[in-house]
C-alpha cells in the first residue's frame, strides 16, 4: 500500500508543480464553455429579406406579409428594392432573400387563381435558408386568411384565394444544397491547419530537445531559411492531404463543389504557411510534446467555434465577430466557401487572400523571432 | 582595442583564430562570463578547463555564433560574433548528442553537409571518408536511434566535420564516454590538428588537458590562468594538473 501511495504522491507532486498544465486544465474548460454558451444563447442576427410587390395596388399584400414575417423577430425586411436590384443585393449581402410578387401574378391572385410567388434565396447558408422558408410556410395561412377576408370585403367578384405556388430560385447552391456541402470547405482548411500546426510544432520542439537546433543555429542557415525550409518540408504533405480530401469529398461524398482547384490550393498554401509558423511560435512556449498537445484546446477550439465553421460569422453576436476577425481561419473559411460554394474567381477572393497574407507575414515574423530567441536565451 | 576592418581577410595564418576582449554574458542577474580576454593562435589545440557551470558552454555558444555577448567582444577568424559569414569555417560538436534519431547515420551526415553547402560527389566523398574515420562504414544505413551511445558520439563528431571546418569547437566531447572511446576521440583530434585544424575543446577531464597545446582555466565565468600545460604545472610546482588547478583556484579567491 505504501508503495502505491509513494507512486501516487510522486505523480501528485509533479503535477502540482506543473503550473502551466494546472492553469490550462482549469482555465480552458471555463473559457470554452463560456464561449460555447455565449454563442448558443446569443440571439442570432435576424434574416434579411426584401419584399417586392406591385406598386400601389400590391402594397397592402406587402405590408401584411412584412408584418407577419417580422412578428417573431427572426426576419427583418429591408425596404426599398425593386425587382431589378434583387440579384445585386443578394450578391453583396444586403439581403439574404427576396419575395417577389409580379404584377401579372398579383392580378391572378386577385382573380382568385393560383398565382406564383417567386422567392429568391442567396442560398450559401442552407440552415438560414431553410429557417426562412419555414417561416414563410408558417405565415402563409394567416396571410391567406386575412387576404380572403379583405378581398371578400372589397371585391364582390372573388370568393376564394388559392394558395400561391412558391417558386424558389437560388443564387448559390440549390435545392439539394445541404449542411454537408456547407461544412466541407472549412473542414478542408481546418484539417490542413490542424495537421501542419501540430506537426511543425512538435518537430520544432524535438529539434530543440534533441539539441539539433543548436547545430542549425551554428550553421550558415538564417532564421528565415529555417522557417522556409520547414514550410516546404511539410507543404507537399499538406497539399496532398487537401488533394485527397477534395477528391474524396467531390467524387465519393458528392459534395457540391465549384471553382478552380488551383485557387483552392493557393488558399490552402496560405493556411499551411500560417499554421507552420504558428506551430514554430507556439512550440517555444512548450517544454515537451505533452505541453504542445495542451495548446490544442486553447488554439484550435476557439477557431472551430468562432471562425465560421459551424455557423456564419455574420450570425454571431457583435463582440464575438470582432474576435472572429482576428482569427486566420475566419478568412480562410470565407475564401474557400466563396470559391467552392459560390464559384467565385480568385480575383473575387483577393480581400480574404490579402488578410491571410498579412497573417502569414505576422506569423513568419513571430517564427523568426522565436528562433532568434533560442540563441539569446538558454 | 584593435578595430577589425569590414573587409578583413579571414585567412591569415598569423592572426589568432579566437580573440576575446572583455567578454561578458549575463542571464538575467546571473553573470555567466565576467570579462574574459584571451587570444587563441591558429593551428593549436586549446583546452578550456573548468568545473560544471564555469561558463565553458556559454563561451563556446558565443564563439559558434548562437548566443550574443552582453558586453565586450568575441572575434572568430577576425569577425565579431555573431556573424554568419564565418559559420562555414566553423565546426561545432555540442555537449549532448545532437542528431536526428529517425534518420540514418549517413542521412544525418548528408543533411549537415548540405546545410553547410557541401553537395554532390564532394558530399558523398566526405561522408565516406568520415564514416571511415569514425569506423562506422558498416552502420551507415542504421537509424541513429538504433546504434549504441558511443556510436552516436562518433556520428555527432563526424557531423561537425563534414564541411571541413578550419576551427573546431568541441564542447565536452568526452563527457560520459568510456575510456577506450576517449582515447579514440583524442586520436581523431590529434589527426585533425595535424591536418591544420584549430581546435577549442572544453573538458573537465584534467588528464586530457595534457594533450592540449594551451590551456585556459575557467572558474565562475572568469579566467583563472592561461598557458601551456607544462608551464602551468611548473608555476604551481606540482606534478598533476589537478593540483595545479587547485593551486590557481586558491590563489584567486572567487
Amino acid at each position: 500500500m505504501s508503495r502505491i501511495l509513494a507512486l501516487s504522491y510522486r505523480i501528485f507532486r509533479q503535477f502540482a508543480r506543473d503550473r502551466r498544465t494546472l492553469v490550462l486544465m482549469f482555465l480552458v474548460p471555463v473559457l470554452i464553455m463560456s464561449l460555447f454558451t455565449w454563442l448558443l444563447r446569443a440571439k442570432p442576427e435576424p434574416f434579411r429579406a426584401a419584399i417586392v410587390v406591385p406598386e400601389k395596388s400590391g402594397e397592402m399584400v406587402g405590408d401584411l406579409l412584412r408584418e407577419l414575417l417580422t412578428k417573431n423577430g427572426r426576419v427583418i425586411i429591408v425596404p426599398g428594392f425593386s425587382e431589378k436590384g434583387i440579384d445585386a443585393a443578394l450578391k453583396d449581402g444586403r439581403i439574404q432573400a427576396a419575395i417577389v410578387l409580379k404584377d401579372a401574378d398579383f392580378e391572378q391572385m386577385q382573380a382568385g387563381k393560383r398565382a406564383r410567388l417567386e422567392v429568391a434565396l442567396e442560398g450559401s447558408e442552407p440552415m438560414s435558408s431553410r429557417d426562412f422558408l419555414s417561416q414563410l410556410q408558417q405565415v402563409q395561412k394567416p396571410l391567406l386568411d386575412t387576404l380572403r377576408g379583405l378581398v371578400a370585403l372589397s371585391d364582390e367578384n372573388v370568393q376564394l384565394i388559392a394558395p400561391p405556388e412558391i417558386e424558389l430560385r437560388f443564387l448559390y447552391g440549390g435545392p439539394d444544397f445541404g449542411e454537408a456541402d456547407y461544412f466541407a470547405p472549412p473542414t478542408i482548411c481546418f484539417m490542413a491547419f490542424f495537421f501542419v500546426f501540430i506537426v511543425t510544432g512538435v518537430s520544432f520542439l524535438r529539434e530543440r530537445s534533441q539539441g539539433t537546433m543548436e547545430r542549425l543555429l551554428a550553421s550558415p542557415l538564417s532564421q528565415f531559411e529555417i522557417i522556409v525550409g520547414y514550410l516546404f518540408g511539410f507543404l507537399p504533405f499538406a497539399l496532398a492531404q487537401t488533394g485527397v480530401i477534395l477528391f474524396f469529398v467531390f467524387y465519393i461524398l458528392n459534395i457540391h463543389y465549384l471553382g478552380h482547384l488551383a485557387s483552392v490550393l493557393a488558399v490552402e498554401f496560405l493556411v499551411v504557411l500560417i499554421a507552420s509558423n504558428m506551430g514554430i511560435f507556439f512550440s517555444s512556449f512548450a517544454k515537451n510534446e505533452l505541453q504542445m498537445i495542451q495548446f490544442i484546446p486553447l488554439m484550435v477550439l476557439p477557431q472551430v467555434l468562432l471562425s465560421g465553421m459551424l455557423w456564419s460569422v455574420e450570425s454571431m453576436p457583435k463582440a464575438l465577430q470582432y474576435l472572429a476577425y482576428i482569427l486566420p481561419l475566419t478568412y480562410a473559411n470565407l475564401a474557400l466557401r466563396n470559391l467552392m460554394i459560390k464559384g467565385f474567381s480568385f480575383a473575387q477572393i483577393l480581400p480574404e487572400v490579402g488578410a491571410l497574407l498579412v497573417f502569414a507575414l505576422l506569423m513568419a515574423a513571430a517564427g523568426i523571432l522565436t528562433i532568434r530567441k533560442f540563441g539569446a536565451l538558454d | 582595442m584593435r578595430v577589425v576592418p569590414a573587409r578583413h581577410k579571414i585567412e591569415n595564418m598569423m592572426d589568432p583564430v579566437v580573440r576575446l576582449e572583455g567578454l561578458q554574458k549575463r542571464f538575467g542577474s546571473r553573470e555567466a562570463l565576467r570579462g574574459l580576454s584571451l587570444e587563441i593562435p591558429a593551428g593549436i589545440t586549446y583546452g578550456l578547463i573548468g568545473p560544471n557551470g564555469s561558463g565553458k558552454t556559454t563561451l563556446i555558444r558565443i564563439l559558434a555564433g548562437i548566443s550574443k555577448p552582453s558586453a565586450g567582444g568575441a572575434f572568430v577568424l577576425g569577425r565579431r560574433m555573431p556573424d554568419r559569414s564565418v559559420s562555414c569555417a566553423l565546426g561545432y560538436m555540442t555537449q549532448a548528442v545532437a542528431l536526428y534519431q529517425d534518420l540514418t547515420v549517413e542521412e544525418n551526415l548528408q543533411f549537415f553537409g548540405r546545410v553547410y553547402g557541401v553537395t554532390g560527389a564532394r558530399l558523398q566523398k566526405r561522408v565516406d571518408e568520415l564514416l571511415e574515420l569514425v569506423s562506422l562504414s558498416d552502420r551507415r544505413r542504421s537509424l541513429v536511434e538504433e546504434v549504441s551511445g558511443g556510436m552516436k558520439r562518433r556520428v555527432s563528431l563526424a557531423c561537425a566535420l563534414v564541411h571541413e571546418p578550419k576551427l573546431l569547437f568541441l564542447d565536452e566531447p568526452t563527457a560520459g564516454v568510456d575510456p577506450e572511446l576517449r582515447i579514440q576521440f583524442w586520436d581523431y583530434f590529434r589527426r585533425l590538428a595535424a591536418s591544420g585544424v584549430s581546435i577549442l575543446v572544453s573538458t573537465h577531464h584534467l588528464d586530457e588537458a595534457f594533450r592540449c597545446d594551451r590551456l585556459g582555466l575557467l572558474r565562475e565565468g572568469a579566467l583563472l590562468k592561461e598557458g601551456a600545460p607544462g608551464d602551468l604545472r611548473r608555476e604551481a610546482q606540482t606534478e598533476s594538473l589537478e593540483e595545479a588547478f587547485m593551486y590557481f583556484a586558491r590563489r584567486t579567491p572567487p
